[in-house]
């Protein structure tokens, strides 16, 4: 791992140092990875990240607490619900309003959020098997993103960046029939998760790149920090829904999948991909207990127009598709936040490329990044 | 077949002898007509690679949106038949990059091998008993080296284009066609020993006789295998998923042809859909009968017992009458937007040394493709007309002199068999493109192992099996026979089982897209827009 971390040093003999990104077809985004490779044998991986940057914790203090809701959209633009949630958390606990947020705004912010992470996983697994070749079972999950961008554009009016949640609840009650709505999709969505599985998870190709690719076992998990599907997939049952509860997650039946290593080691790349097909499935029980048991009520706090929370800090985290994603907001008594923090998934999966990444070939690299679901406006922030 | 005359020759002789009234082995022009029927059969058959080569993209790109429940090409022509010209003339009038820093010479030549390599190979295809180019004695040894000649051009290419993703491609390329030409040749053996020759025609002759069991890949277990092992590795020559690593696009952006834009990357793009042809019709060629007819014997194409004439003439015509329609069609609209394309063609600004000349030539090419195909529409119902109508051919010998009788029977024969070969090849090529849509990609170590560790020993094991089991047919005949029969059967319902797991994945999938969607699944190909 030490060698992995040495400064950037000219290519050695007969390697050559390629520059995969920021315009490569499988860094997904603007990451650049610079690869010093023997050929096809890859012997080391730098992840150059920040091609991205937009300054948006730096924003956060120049708006006000309403006006920067807009932005976390941006932050992670194929998860914006979870980003959403969990600034709108972080507010709400500076303001200390948590316990007063409706039962219905939770409800709303779940089947949000969760729709969102099936969104979310639809492109991570689908990219992640085009990105080893097989290019079909990608457009078919673009398909069934497709209804779950319907489904948001009923709910807020838009299809990418939501805006969705306010601080205090949520923007807008559910529209009416959007419950059978999306109960009918599920009925259809379900089966077709099988079908994915019978065309690529267990396609004998995609098992042979994908296991025993990158693994990461539980104590290198958790020393790099992965978070989400990343961490789980190394077999550690961590999910922010359920070790640190929030919102209404407590009341639902779900489980946690975790890596086994059916086909390879767990914690290799198979897991990865495998652990999110399983999410979505567990979203899917989430979903339907959320729209059958959603309660009647208002769909939003009584909040002051004008937020200025009193001189504190607060720190909330939520489960977002890639993993724990964390608010810290810090205030000074003034309308504006005096710093704002975001901890997100993305940032410390590139890194862990580093110490993975030497001695596979050209192709695991794009396996494994790939596997690791990093986005980069999530990365750069 | 080599011990006579050549098919084509022989109906040059016919026709000299029944046009001029000439002995043609003294005539001092018989060589011209030769010459000019060489011309003509190496026009046809570099139209047909080209035309082949346009239309594949067009069924290809149209069953992969099907796959992936989207439409695809359908505005220019009919059902976006005619996507493949107007993507090629965009090609034509981009312009030619050439990166400053790269190999000029090897740069520029490397596209012209990758066709050539393509278009020779075309020498040796075995379309029907007669439609040959040139039945050399060692056709398929011979196709097998032409189609090498590719990667010399991809090496090339990726050398010369200085780009590190070029030359990854460029080398993957170059390491995979030198693996698999092993196993891709020895699984050729086990049907060469069969037949003992290498010459096309004789390697698909040997497979008549009894009608489909006397198919190459019926003779035994380890021709099944070798076909299955041929087929595998001739996949991996032609650069096709699952084999596809030296363009893997999320791995080497384009692979070596990264930095190729315009005229040279349309000819790499042309190289690579023609060599899908190649390599479904060699193994049609060597394992599935050729241009043999499935149900009937006709070991010799130009000597049929006048019932099959009669049943063949007809059916013949029809196809003639059958195939006019495309060509017919693909005339008008060029017809159609003729003016407009003319005009395009005038304010287009046309890189390269010489804006005059490539103007007059893309002018003159768009009318002589709308006249080619007019005329060839013309032509096909005439020859339909004449197949079908004995009494009206009569009449016209006996105005002109000229022997159709003698040229009718063995024109029909070779249209059915040429029918024959390209049904059985586009069959296997709807099976390419498949495995194209659906397959991942596999890893270079994991190539490299399929070959050598699997594909080569076992390619191995059924030529010495077929070496075996042609001693055991030799002392005891009818075994031969019965194994055919057999394995016949098995590969039926091998097939049958394939098909059948198909069909119960797709019931379940088409249950669920009718109940949600209530629509019904089923859209034949022809109600698409």
């Amino acid at each position: 791992m030490s060698e992995a971390l040495e400064p950037l040093r000219a290519p050695q003999r007969e390697e050559m140092l390629l520059n995969m990104g920021p315009q490569h077809p499988s860094t997904h985004g603007v990451i650049n990875l610079l690869v010093e490779s023997d050929g096809e044998v890859i012997s080391r991986v730098i992840p150059e990240v920040g091609y991205l940057h937009r300054s948006i914790e730096k924003i956060g203090e120049k708006v006000t607490y309403n006006g920067f809701m807009p932005y976390t959209d941006r932050v992670d633009y194929v998860a914006a619900m979870t980003a959403n949630e969990g600034y709108a958390m972080a507010v709400e606990r500076l303001l200390g309003v948590t316990a007063d947020i409706p039962r219905r705004a939770s409800y709303c912010r779940t089947i949000a959020s969760e729709l969102c992470r099936i969104a979310s996983h639809h492109v991570s697994t689908g990219t992640m098997v085009m990105d080893v070749g097989a290019f079909s079972p990608f457009l078919w999950w673009l398909r069934e993103r497709e209804t779950i961008n319907d489904f948001m554009e009923e709910l807020c009016g838009a299809r990418l960046t939501y805006n969705y949640m306010r601080i205090g609840g949520v923007m807008a009650d559910i529209p009416r029939g959007f419950d059978r709505r999306v109960l009918r999709w599920l009925d259809h969505f379900e089966p077709i998760i099988d079908e994915f599985n019978r065309a690529a998870s267990t396609n004998k190709i995609f098992i042979e790149r994908l296991a025993d690719v990158g693994i990461i076992d539980k104590e290198m998990a958790i020393a790099w920090g992965l978070v989400g599907p990343n961490l789980r997939a190394s077999g550690l049952k961590f999910d922010v829904r359920k070790n640190i509860p929030y919102s209404v997650y407590p009341e639902f039946d779900f489980d946690i999948p975790i890596g086994t290593g059916f086909y390879g080691t767990a914690g290799d790349s198979y897991d990865r991909f495998y652990v999110r097909i399983l999410e979505m499935k567990e979203s899917c029980k989430i979903l339907r207990q959320a729209l059958e048991g959603i309660p009647e009520g208002d769909y939003m706090a009584k909040v002051p127009r004008k937020i200025k929370p009193e001189l504190d800090e607060a720190y909330a985290a939520v489960e977002a598709a890639r993993g724990e994603m964390g608010y810290y907001v810090v205030s000074n008594g003034e309308e504006n936040a005096w710093r704002v923090k975001v901890r997100t998934g993305s940032f410390t999966a590139t890194q862990v490329m580093q110490p993975i990444a030497p001695g596979t070939m050209i192709g695991d690299v794009v396996a494994m990044f790939a596997s690791l679901d990093v986005v980069a406006p999530e990365l750069d922030r | 077949m080599n011990s006579e005359l050549p098919a084509l020759q022989k109906v040059a002789d016919a026709i000299i002898a029944a046009a001029f009234g000439v002995d043609p082995a003294t005539w001092p022009l018989t060589e011209l007509v030769y010459l000019a029927f060489m011309g003509a059969a190496a026009g046809a058959v570099f139209g047909f690679a080209l035309n082949f080569a346009g239309f594949f993209i067009f069924f290809e790109r149209r069953i992969a949106a099907r796959m992936q429940s989207r439409i695809g090409p359908n505005r220019v022509g009919p059902q976006g038949l005619l996507q493949f010209m107007v993507d090629g003339l965009k090609c034509l009038f981009k312009e030619d990059l050439v990166p400053t820093e790269a190999d000029q010479p090897l740069f520029r030549m490397a596209p012209y091998f990758v066709v050539l390599g393509m278009v020779l190979a075309f020498a040796a295809m075995p379309f029907s008993s007669a439609l040959i180019a040139t039945d050399i004695n060692i056709g398929i040894l011979f196709v097998l080296g032409v189609t090498s000649l590719v990667v010399i051009g991809v090496l090339m290419g990726g050398w010369g284009s200085n780009s590190k993703w070029a030359l990854l491609g460029g080398m993957r390329s170059a390491a995979q066609v030198i693996s698999y030409e092993i196993p891709a040749g020895l699984a050729a053996m086990t049907v060469i020993i069969i037949s003992g020759s290498l010459s096309m025609q004789d390697l698909i002759a040997a497979q008549g006789g009894d009608g489909i069991v006397s198919w190459g890949i019926f003779h035994s277990p380890f021709t099944v295998a070798a076909f299955f092992v041929f087929f595998v590795a001739q996949l991996a020559e032609g650069n096709r998923t699952p084999f596809d690593l030296p363009e893997a696009e999320s791995e080497l952006v384009s692979g070596y042809n990264t930095e190729y834009s315009g005229m040279r990357f349309l000819m790499f793009f042309l190289g690579e859909f023609a060599n899908v042809w190649i390599l479904c019709a060699v193994s049609v060629a060597l394992f599935l009968g050729g241009w043999q007819i499935p149900f009937g014997t006709l070991e010799d194409g130009m000597t049929p017992s006048p019932w099959l004439v009669g049943a063949t003439g007809p059916l013949f015509a029809v196809m003639l009458a059958g195939a006019s329609i495309p060509a017919a069609f693909i005339g008008v609209q060029i017809f159609r937007y003729r003016s407009r394309a003319h005009a395009a063609i005038d304010r287009a600004k046309i890189p390269g040394m010489a804006p005059g000349l490539t103007r007059m030539a893309l002018h003159g090419g768009l009318d002589g493709a709308m006249l080619v195909h007019l005329l060839a529409a013309v032509g096909l119902v005439g020859a339909a007309a004449f197949q079908l109508s004995g009494g009206f051919a009569e009449t016209f010998e006996g105005i002109t002199g000229f022997a159709w009788a003698a040229v009718r029977a063995p024109i029909a024969i070779n249209g059915l068999q040429f029918g024959v070969f390209v049904a059985k090849t586009l069959g296997l090529v709807f099976i390419v493109i498949q495995l194209r849509w659906t397959l991942p990609r596999i890893r270079v170590d994991q190539m490299m192992t399929l070959c050598w560790k699997y594909l080569v020993p076992i390619s191995f094991a059924c030529m010495l099996g077929v070496l075996v089991w042609e001693l055991v047919v030799y002392a005891v005949p009818i075994l031969g026979l019965i194994m055919r029969v057999a394995m016949f059967f098995v590969v039926v319902a091998v097939f049958a089982m394939y098909v059948k797991k198909i069909k119960a994945s797709y019931d379940v999938d088409k249950d669920n897209y009718e109940n949600f969607t209530g629509e019904s699944a089923w859209h034949p190909p022809w109600k698409l827009v």
